[in-house]
Formats: structure tokens, C-alpha cells, sequence
């Protein structure tokens, strides 16, 4: 509640210096977060930002943002049936899918944008050059796994697209919350935000943020990787003496 | 209130944690067997990813195999030199699982075979206990039916380095005991499991040693067995959750606790024949997974 006060007043605050300096610089574009950083703690569950901005005049405008996660490697398989079971058959390793795509804009990105115009921008999944690696397929193909990737990405929260998400107010200042879910992975996050008139790119800011691992769970995964045996010692000595502890514990009753 | 656990890297209540592992421990206490053939595919299916879930389940297994043993220890009900030649063959067994599972998981098939695994090995287990419990229910109806010969000479015993186990009263081969404990050791780290329920009836019905000897014998292997795993993984996929093990191990010592307390209301062959069913249904389950059409058939992995 104070948070969002503090925002409101921040919001007020940012209106009047753009508003002086608006005229001067119509095509300019400002954005930032809510937060510096989303920081996954022992008691994390997801996290929900606000992304927020003004441009010269969005009053016969749209906004597109596109938050995108860390490339990581990221698997696609496909199953058959081979005599009655269902087998991982087929395996294309991407080469350069986000592990996390939201997009969010004032109306139907369909509405804003041509599809030649996703394609110049790299808006959408379908326009990301998505690669396999070594593989070669099809174009037919290759569309066929990006549609699959497409659809796991989105059950699972990952890839995302809300439509009418963004909001602008006064024709100047614009804001969507960004709602991080719980499976986010951590890495470096860019996030790009485009004004467009008439189909037309007018200004384009970038910003980005981290998510990471912070706390005691930050540590204890450090640990794992970095001392690894040691680690593997110490799960076992806390084993050994989890289970000894219990057994005398009930041993009378 | 959610804990984000730190090496699963999946946020999960608290309560959903430990009244699983109070669940299953629960049932482990009441029948007397280790559970990790529950826990892991519940784990798998609550979101943990399968590597995490067999990892972690070794390390919880360790806990749970060093609170057991103890008991059999003090009634001198282990025998630590069968123990020994066990646990060279499960130490053996065990690495070579951690190998295998870890070549699966790159070429995408880790799944299968650990369904698979269950489907074959829950089931033939578990149809063998049902068979034999319904049995020993319809002996207890009709008095005066024998038992037929437990031990009969085969060509077993015609195998070399044979070996004195006085606690066992036997003089066989060690080659037996070592390739069994190889076999189920490999089982041990694809599944998740501590192997008990494949080792339990092998070391009675195979290796001949009388049963008081044998629940206290395999815990001893188990727990070697188990931390082997725990180190191999630790090392090599960083994939053992020890905050999770911790969590699953305080709900399992409780539900083990009071489990027990319920077992002692049931008579053996009922025992026997319920978890039979446990087992049968897991087994079923798995199957089911494998053959049903999947909602789609593309799936996604991230790798880290």
C-alpha cells in the first residue's frame, strides 16, 4: 500500500518533468522497473514488477514491451509410439531460444504491427530466428517444432502474451505489471519497449534487470557447484546423523 | 508458506513437503520397507525434476537405512561380512547406475527408463507378493498344508571363491551375493530406491539366508549404497537437494513413528498383501503413463 502510494506520487512527479520537456522531444521514450533487481530468496514464489514509462505523445500510439530471459539450452522431443509405448523419438537442441518471453502491449499485437513489421522488429516467438542446432530441417518442419516449443513455453508460464496489458495514462506515461511466476530461472533479463504509430517504430527504449539467487539458498546452491565434493560429504554426514538423531529420539517410546 | 528449494530450483509449500515425506513415511513404518519407490515418482510428478528426485531421494535414504539399521544392529541381526561382499557389488553397481543415468538424461530418455524400470520391476515384485500373501492367507484357513523346501542345491553352488558367512549359515559363492548387490545397485540409481524390495526377497528366496538376518543385513548395504550415490551426484550433476532430503526426512520420521505403531494392529500376510497392492498400483500407474496417448506429443526440457 505505501509502496504503491510512493508510486503514485513518483508517477505525478515524473508527469510534470515530462510534461515540460514533452514538446521539445516528441520522439523520446523513457522506461524503467519497479524494482533493480528480483532477488530469489528461501521463500520465493514468483514476483510481480511494474514496468513504467512516459513517451512524447502515445496519444494515437501503441506500446509493445517485450521482456526476455537468458538463452539457455533449452531441448524440444517429440514422441512415437514403438510398439505401444510412447518413446522420445526425435531431439532438436535450440540454439537460441529465451528461456522466458513476455510481451505485453496496448491492444492485439495483430492490430498494431503488420506481420512484415513483427518481422523487421523481432516481435513475437515466430519471429526470433528461432535455430536448431546442427540439425537441419524443413522450413515446414522447423515451423512445426517452433509451434511445439511455442505451446510448452506457455503452459508452463514461461512465453507469454498479454494483449491490452499495457495502459496509458494522460497520453504521455505508460505502465504493465510484469508478473515473474515461480519456475523463472536466473540470468540477465532485457527488456525493450517500443512506441508505434501507424505500424511505425517511432522511439524504442531498452532497460534490463537480474534475477538472482539470493540468501541461503543462493549459498547452498554455490556450495553444490562450486565444492561439490564437499557437498556430497556433508548431505551424507547430515544423513547419517539426521537418521541416528531419530532413531534415539524414538527409541524409548 | 512456500519454500524455493535451492538446487530443485521449484518453489513448493512447505506443508505439501513434509506431509509427503509424513505420508510416505507413514507407510514405510507400517509395512517396514523404505519407501524411495513411493517418494521418487511423487516427487517426479509434484515438478521435481527426475534427476533432482533420484539424487535426493539417495540422500534421504541414507538417513532413513542409518535410523533402521540400528535396531537390527543391537539385536546382532546384521551380518557384516555378507554386508561387506554386498556393498563392494552395490558400490560397483551404484557408480555404474550414476553413468548410465546421466547418459540417458543427455540423450533425452531418462524417463522411460526409469517408467520402465518401475512398470518391470514393481510389478513382477509386486505380483510375486500378492501371490504369496494370498497364499499364506488360505494357509492360515486351512491348517496342516507344508511348506515346501526352501533351499535346494543348484548350479549355484557349483560357482568358485566360495565363502564362509557364519551369521548367515552359508557357504556359497561370493560371486552371488556381489552380482546381485552389482544388479540392484544400478536399479538403485536410475530409480531412486534403496533397492530393499528387490533385495530383501533375493538374499531369502536366492541366497538362502534365514530371514532375521536379512532386513538388517541390506539396510547396512543400503546405506553405503545410497551415500555412494549421494557423492557420485553430487559431484557429477550437482542434483542432491539436501534442504529438500532434510524436509522429506523430518515428515518421514514421524509418519515412520506412528505408521509402525499401526502395523503392529495387522497381521503379517494382510500386511504383506496391502503393500503388494501399493506396490501393483505405482506399477500400473507408470504403465498407464507409457501407453496413453500424451496430451502432446512435443515436450520441452531446459538444461542447466
Amino acid at each position: 500500500m505505501i509502496s504503491r502510494c510512493f508510486f503514485n506520487a513518483w508517477m505525478a512527479g515524473l508527469y510534470l518533468i515530462f510534461a515540460s520537456i514533452a514538446p521539445a522531444s516528441a520522439n523520446t521514450l523513457v522506461a524503467d522497473l519497479s524494482l533493480e533487481e528480483v532477488a530469489i530468496t528461501t521463500d520465493f514464489n514468483g514476483e510481480t514488477l511494474l514496468l513504467f514509462g512516459a513517451v512524447g505523445d502515445a496519444r494515437d500510439g501503441d506500446i509493445i514491451v517485450e521482456f526476455k530471459g537468458p538463452i539457455l539450452k533449452i531441448a524440444s522431443r517429440k514422441k512415437e509410439q514403438v510398439s505401444g509405448i510412447w518413446i522420445n523419438r526425435q531431439t532438436v537442441n535450440w540454439r537460441n531460444a529465451p528461456s522466458f518471453y513476455h510481451l505485453y502491449s496496448t491492444r492485439p499485437i495483430e492490430e498494431i504491427l503488420s506481420p512484415a513489421s513483427q518481422s523487421d522488429l523481432s516481435i513475437g516467438y515466430r519471429n526470433l530466428g528461432l535455430k536448431p542446432q546442427k540439425l537441419r530441417l524443413s522450413e515446414k518442419e522447423l515451423a512445426g517444432w517452433i509451434e511445439a516449443l511455442n505451446r510448452n513455453m506457455v503452459n508452463r508460464g514461461l512465453w507469454q502474451r498479454h494483449d491490452g496489458g499495457v495502459s496509458i495514462n494522460r497520453g504521455v506515461l505508460f505502465r504493465t505489471p510484469v508478473t515473474l511466476p515461480a519456475n523463472i530461472l536466473p540470468g540477465d533479463y532485457d527488456v525493450r519497449v517500443l512506441h508505434i504509430r501507424d505500424g511505425q517504430l517511432i522511439a524504442e527504449d531498452r532497460t534490463s534487470i537480474q534475477v538472482a539467487k539470493r540468501g541461503a539458498g543462493a549459498f547452498i546452491y554455490r556450495v553444490a557447484h562450486e565444492y561439490s565434493v564437499f557437498y556430497g560429504l556433508f548431505a551424507i554426514a547430515f544423513a547419517v546423523v539426521a537418521g541416528w538423531v531419530a532413531a534415539a529420539a524414538f527409541r524409548k517410546t | 508458506m512456500y519454500i524455493y528449494l535451492p538446487i530443485a530450483e521449484v518453489s513448493m509449500h512447505i506443508a505439501v513437503v513434509i506431509g509427503l515425506g509424513g505420508g510416505i513415511g507413514f507407510l514405510s513404518g507400517m509395512f517396514g520397507v523404505g519407501g524411495g519407490f513411493l517418494m521418487t515418482p511423487m516427487l517426479i510428478f509434484l515438478g521435481v525434476p527426475p534427476a533432482v528426485a533420484v539424487s535426493t531421494e539417495a540422500n534421504q535414504i541414507v538417513a532413513s537405512s542409518v535410523s533402521g539399521v540400528l535396531a537390527h544392529w543391537r539385536r546382532g541381526n546384521v551380518d557384516f561380512k555378507m554386508g561387506a561382499v554386498l556393498l563392494t557389488g552395490g558400490l560397483v553397481g551404484s557408480s555404474l547406475g550414476v553413468l548410465l543415468f546421466s547418459i540417458l538424461r543427455d540423450i533425452g530418455q531418462i524417463d522411460l527408463v526409469i517408467k520402465l524400470s518401475y512398470v518391470v520391476f514393481l510389478g513382477i515384485i509386486g505380483a510375486l507378493m500378492l501371490m504369496e500373501s494370498v497364499r499364506a492367507i488360505m494357509r492360515t484357513r486351512q491348517p496342516g498344508a507344508r511348506r515346501s523346501k526352501m533351499h535346494q542345491h543348484n548350479w549355484m553352488h557349483g560357482l568358485p571363491f566360495k565363502m564362509r558367512f557364519r551369521k548367515s549359515k552359508l557357504y556359497i559363492s561370493a560371486l552371488l551375493p556381489f552380482f546381485l548387490a552389482a544388479f540392484v545397485g544400478v536399479l538403485s540409481a536410475i530409480m531412486g530406491v534403496g533397492g530393499g524390495f528387490i533385495l530383501v526377497p533375493a538374499m531369502i528366496y536366492l541366497l538362502g539366508m534365514p530371514t532375521y538376518v536379512v532386513i538388517g543385513t541390506s539396510l547396512f548395504q543400503i546405506i553405503f549404497v545410497t551415500a555412494n550415490i549421494t557423492l557420485l551426484q553430487s559431484v557429477q550433476t550437482q542434483t542432491v537437494d539436501f534442504v529438500l532430503a532434510g524436509l522429506l526426512l523430518f515428515g518421514a520420521v514421524i509418519g515412520a513413528q506412528i505408521g509402525a505403531r499401526f502395523g503392529t494392529k495387522l497381521r503379517g500376510e494382510q500386511l504383506r498383501g496391502l503393500l503388494a497392492l501399493i506396490v501393483l498400483m505405482v506399477s500400473l500407474k507408470l504403465g498407464f503413463d507409457l501407453v496413453i496417448t500424451p496430451e502432446d506429443v512435443f515436450s520441452v526440457e531446459i538444461m542447466k
